[in-house]
């Protein structure tokens, strides 16, 4: 018999691989700082940044010792929030941020009722804790008498614009549309990029889209057009905007190239000033302050006004992120506690003032700095808000696809000149997209 | 000379554990999914439907489904055509062993095939960017030298300023973007099998045709060419289904958010799976791409070897 | 004219080596320079010191955690790897040796799981682990690789196996072998040359295996290099890092780059096999 040096070796191999592989995948669970409890929380890695939320989870963790707060935190968390629903194992708290469907985890029952706990006096001495946020922003995610989520974070898109630019060529931040598109062409002619758009997330640009279909349709217009409620998207005011948004796109006034700049691209064509405005949210402040240029002094100003429209000219599109809590789980209580913590007034206001953001407490806006201003007092003059995805969110691949015509409607292929959908197209392919939709679900 | 007990222990020995470890986690859900494809899931609730043939007669009218197609056709015939023709090319420039450098050659041309679709596809994001990428740098670099030639006119004729300022990986272009990616990281593969097809054909014949005083290109047309067939046809199965299956580099050049007009099959099925928590639609699709990739195969398959003489 | 094509033919081949080797050498001397260095000029070597920096490396390591990944990887695809091979030869010995009615049928079994297409499989892997708790376990993944590298890993082996001469299996149980020791001692090491193809062949596939990981692999300490890789994609564009993600494709390829190196004759091989049996 030979001797078996290649068998022997193969087994050893075999063994040792294997006992690595255990000792890595289950060995590593060492709860290193020998707290009792830990709280898991997934957090949206965006514009806001993750110093805030981990100093809270810092300080926090001060005044619980038997607690301790694990942060988990990416750009696409949502996409792991929802494997660990679907698998089971859910975290305590999520911060979704963009990308998650909340609403249909929330029919499936995967999430914790937090009325209750918006009832009971808050940590600000309000007789209850909903007292301390903005009126109204809690009715997205409002069911009958189940509220689900926490708004913590709150902003909305405006047109930031390089002041020294504007204060240089004397140009004045506009109030109504066609003051806007005369101080583009008045830009272009200056030879600089009136606007850098963030392409790739074709998103941002439904933002403006979206932004004059609030001033031109009637009250709830674009509500019910995101409900899909029939006719909406072939009225006239759909067409008008399509219009006018295609009309900044045959006029040059965004850049070239655009449609495959990312956001922080885009953005930063903006700092380096070879681009005078960004349509962004409020939270470009904190997104950018590790690359904003030392000298470089910027303000903003809301979605110009559409004269004569029939809408509501205060109306704010607001943008929450929310937090959840998960039923899975195992510290229900604990997770509500640090929510109460982070939405506290006066922790809030750190944020606020640090990363220069909006909170959705009003008085933790107080202290916002300089640059946002406008925006505050924007949304002290609101009489109305409008959130993205509409309440209960019924057609959640509607994003998709009007995303999807969107692009389509600002796209000119290869070195050509004329759009791939005309407005008059565009509304129509939505409309009866929408139809599709409808039928879809009822015919189930 | 053994009972017959005794041999069937031992084929149970031998054969079982492999048997278990690939017919749970491998067999079985094939099957399982073969079957999920006729049910909707959403992947949260513990009720799986059965639907019958709901998930197909929707993806019928699915344009994303036909888009997603579509773009598998194109990323199997251009780059497929483009990497058989190179990798042909290349191998019988290196079949004959006199060539300087000839494994050097070798080596490096394979190199790129063994890359994780991940780091080709992050490399080439480099390589396409907008702000500092290879192509921009080349193509700034041949309108600057160009410039120095003083033919400058020569240079805005062809728009290259234009060209190395252009955004590559815009939604409209991102398709085409790829062919010359796919293209560098594949063709290595293709000269190694055609080098080794070519080895298979025997001396004799080359010997025969360079006795009777034939050019290089009439000994690839008569010698070579219907000597590869063989391995053609293997080639061409690979090409097939490396455009079929294409996944990883396209999530990683779109930073994993693919929009509509240029998702594969692939993405497809992970984006209605898991992303938009559609399990059975998704398989249903998986299942339709892998029957469309049998079909191309053995049709190919068809043509091809009905050619032999 | 005959000189004259040879060279344009050589030219052609110089400008085809160059074109692929151009990016990787951009990559690696580009993985040595700081964030600034490489905005500021993305072709230039950092032949100065300002520029140069192992900074991203130590970076990429340990803050961007390019060490768990690694790590991950080598545990994963190291005991998938052994594991499949020892189970394939099991299997492949057992198939071809042992003469039992119905073997053909369970060698089609083996067989057939070669064409079936990862994406398939997703939505059932995910819910069987799930149910099995090994959802999110390196230990999961590297069963699936185990599980999807067999059919393939027994094809190739067969022959081997099948072609290997029955008097020594006579001889050996003349010597009082069982059938363990049989192939044990005997038929595994007469089979080395294969079982190192069929290495390679594997290690590169699971090395480089990205959609199983993507779906099996939840949490952050978890994730394996390419997927580590992938996250950094999205991750270090909002940060504008570069020079890290640099780093951490240098060492995910750097494995596969020394076997490619050391090994380059039975790649080849094992790639050719592959092609020509699949």
């Amino acid at each position: 018999m030979r001797r078996n040096s290649g068998a022997g070796l193969l087994f050893a191999l075999v063994v040792a691989s294997a006992a690595a592989l255990i000792y890595v995948d289950f060995g590593g669970r060492r709860n290193g700082s020998g707290r009792r409890e830990t709280l898991d929380i997934m957090y949206f890695h965006g514009g806001y940044g993750v110093e805030f939320i981990e100093d809270v989870g810092r300080q926090f963790e001060a005044l619980h010792p038997d607690v301790r707060v694990k942060i988990w935190a990416s750009p696409r968390i949502a996409e792991k929030i929802r494997l660990r629903l679907l698998s089971g194992d859910p975290p305590d708290i999520a911060f979704p941020g963009w990308g998650l469907d909340a609403d249909r985890v929330i029919e499936a029952g995967l999430l914790y009722d937090l009325q209750p706990e918006l009832e009971k006096p808050s940590l600000s001495g309000a007789s209850a804790w909903e007292k301390d946020f903005y009126p109204g922003i809690l009715e997205r995610y409002r069911f009958g008498d189940r509220t689900y989520g926490i708004s913590v974070f709150y902003g909305t898109s405006v047109f930031w614009y390089n002041k020294d630019m504007f204060e240089k060529h004397g140009w004045k931040a506009p109030a109504t549309w066609d003051e806007f598109t005369g101080l583009c062409a008045r830009i272009k002619a200056a030879g600089i990029s009136p606007i850098a758009l963030q392409g790739r997330y074709i998103g941002y640009l439904g933002g403006v889209f979206l932004s004059i279909l609030d001033k031109t349709g009637e009250p709830g217009f674009v509500e019910s057009a995101n409900l899909l409620k029939p006719g909406y998207w072939s009225k006239p005011a759909v067409v008008d905007a399509a219009r006018r948004i295609q009309g900044l796109f045959s006029q040059g006034y965004f850049q070239q190239g655009c449609l495959g700049m990312s956001h922080t691209e885009a953005q930063m064509e903006f700092l380096q000033g070879r681009a005078a405005m960004v349509w962004c949210g409020t939270w470009f402040s904190s997104e950018m302050r590790d690359v904003i240029p030392k000298g470089f002094h910027y303000s903003c100003f809301g979605p110009p006004l559409v004269e004569g429209g029939a809408g509501d000219p205060t109306l704010v599109e607001v943008f929450s992120e929310h937090a959840f809590v998960c039923a899975g789980s195992k510290h229900p209580a604990l997770a509500v506690e640090f929510l109460r913590f982070i939405c506290a007034p006066k922790i809030a206001a750190a944020f606020v003032r640090d990363r220069e953001a909006l909170t959705a407490i009003p008085e933790a806006n107080e202290g916002a700095p300089e640059s946002l201003r406008p925006v505050v007092a924007l949304l002290r003059k609101a009489r109305s808000f409008r959130t993205p995805t509409p309440h209960g969110n019924p057609y959640p691949s509607w994003e998709f696809v009007f995303n999807s015509a969107l692009t389509d409607l600002v796209t000119r292929p290869a070195g050509g000149e004329k759009f791939l959908l005309t407005p008059e197209q565009f509304a129509a392919q939505l409309e009866h997209k929408a139809e599709e939709l409808r039928r879809e679900k009822t015919g189930r | 000379m053994y009972v017959k007990g005794h041999t069937y222990r031992s084929f149970l020995l031998f054969v079982g554990p492999p048997l278990l470890v690939y017919g749970v986690f491998c067999f079985y859900p094939t099957v399982a999914g073969i079957a999920g494809a006729f049910t909707e899931w959403d992947g949260y609730s513990q009720s799986q439907r059965f639907t019958g043939l709901a998930n197909f007669r929707k993806m019928a009218s699915d344009d994303v489904f036909w888009t997603a197609l579509q773009n598998n056709l194109f990323l199997v015939a251009v780059p497929g055509i483009l990497m058989l023709a190179l990798g042909l090319y290349l191998a019988a420039a290196l079949r004959d062993e006199r060539t300087p450098g000839r494994s050097v050659f070798q080596f490096a041309y394979l190199f790129p095939n063994i890359l994780a679709g991940v780091v080709v596809a992050t490399l080439w994001s480099f390589v396409y960017s907008p702000s500092f990428g290879v192509v921009k740098g080349i193509l700034e670099a041949a309108a600057g030298a160009l410039r120095f030639a003083h033919l400058d006119s020569l240079a805005s004729c062809l728009g290259l300023r234009e060209l190395a300022g252009q955004a590559w990986l815009e939604p409209q272009y991102f398709m085409r973007a790829l062919v010359p990616m796919l293209v560098w990281a594949g063709a290595g593969f293709f000269v190694v099998l055609f080098l080794a097809g070519m080895q298979n054909i025997p001396r004799e014949l080359y010997e025969a045709a360079r006795l009777d005083g034939a050019s290089e290109w009439q000994v690839f047309r008569h010698v070579t060419w219907p000597g590869l067939s063989p391995i053609t046809v293997a080639a061409v199965t690979f090409a097939i289904i490396g455009g079929m299956k294409t996944f990883d580099c396209i999530w990683v050049m779109t930073q994993q958010h693919v929009p509509d007009r240029n998702q594969v099959l692939g993405t497809y099925v992970y984006q209605q799976a898991f992303a938009e928590a559609r399990m059975g639609y998704g398989t249903a699709v998986a299942l339709v791409l892998l029957v469309i990739t049998m079909g191309f195969v053995l049709l190919a398959q068809r043509v091809l070897t009905r050619e032999k003489p | 004219m005959r000189k004259l094509l040879k060279t344009l033919v050589l030219l052609s081949l110089g400008f085809w080596f160059l074109l692929v080797v151009i990016p990787v050498i951009w990559l690696a001397y580009s993985s040595f320079k700081t964030n600034e260095a490489i905005f500021a000029d993305p072709w230039r070597p950092p032949l100065l010191s300002a520029e140069a920096s192992v900074d991203n490396y130590s970076r990429a390591w340990s803050k961007s955690h390019v060490g768990t990944y690694f790590l991950n990887s080598v545990v994963v695809v190291s005991s998938a790897l052994f594991s499949t091979l020892l189970l394939s030869a099991m299997a492949a010995y057992g198939l071809s040796r042992v003469r039992v009615r119905g073997r053909r049928v369970i060698y089609y079994v083996f067989v057939a799981g070669m064409i079936v297409p990862t994406a398939l499989t997703l939505a059932p892997l995910f819910e069987l682990l799930r149910s099995l708790s090994l959802l999110n376990s390196l230990t999961g993944l590297a069963l699936v690789y185990v599980a999807f590298s067999i059919p393939f890993s027994l094809l190739m082996l067969y022959g081997f196996f099948a072609s290997l001469p029955e008097e020594v299996r006579e001889a050996a149980v003349v010597d009082g072998a069982s059938e363990w020791q049989t192939f044990w001692h005997v038929f595994l090491p007469m089979a080395r040359p294969g079982l190192v193809t069929v290495a390679i062949f594997n290690f590169l596939g699971m090395w480089n295996e990205y959609l199983l990981a993507l779906v099996i692999l939840i949490e952050p300490e978890k994730q394996t290099m390419q997927l580590g890789i992938a996250n950094m994609v999205v991750a270090l564009n909002y940060r504008s890092d570069w020079g890290t993600l640099l780093a951490t494709m240098v060492l995910a390829m750097l494995p596969v780059l020394l076997l490619y190196s050391v090994l380059h004759k039975r790649v080849v091989e094992g790639m050719i096999m592959g092609a020509v049996k699949g």
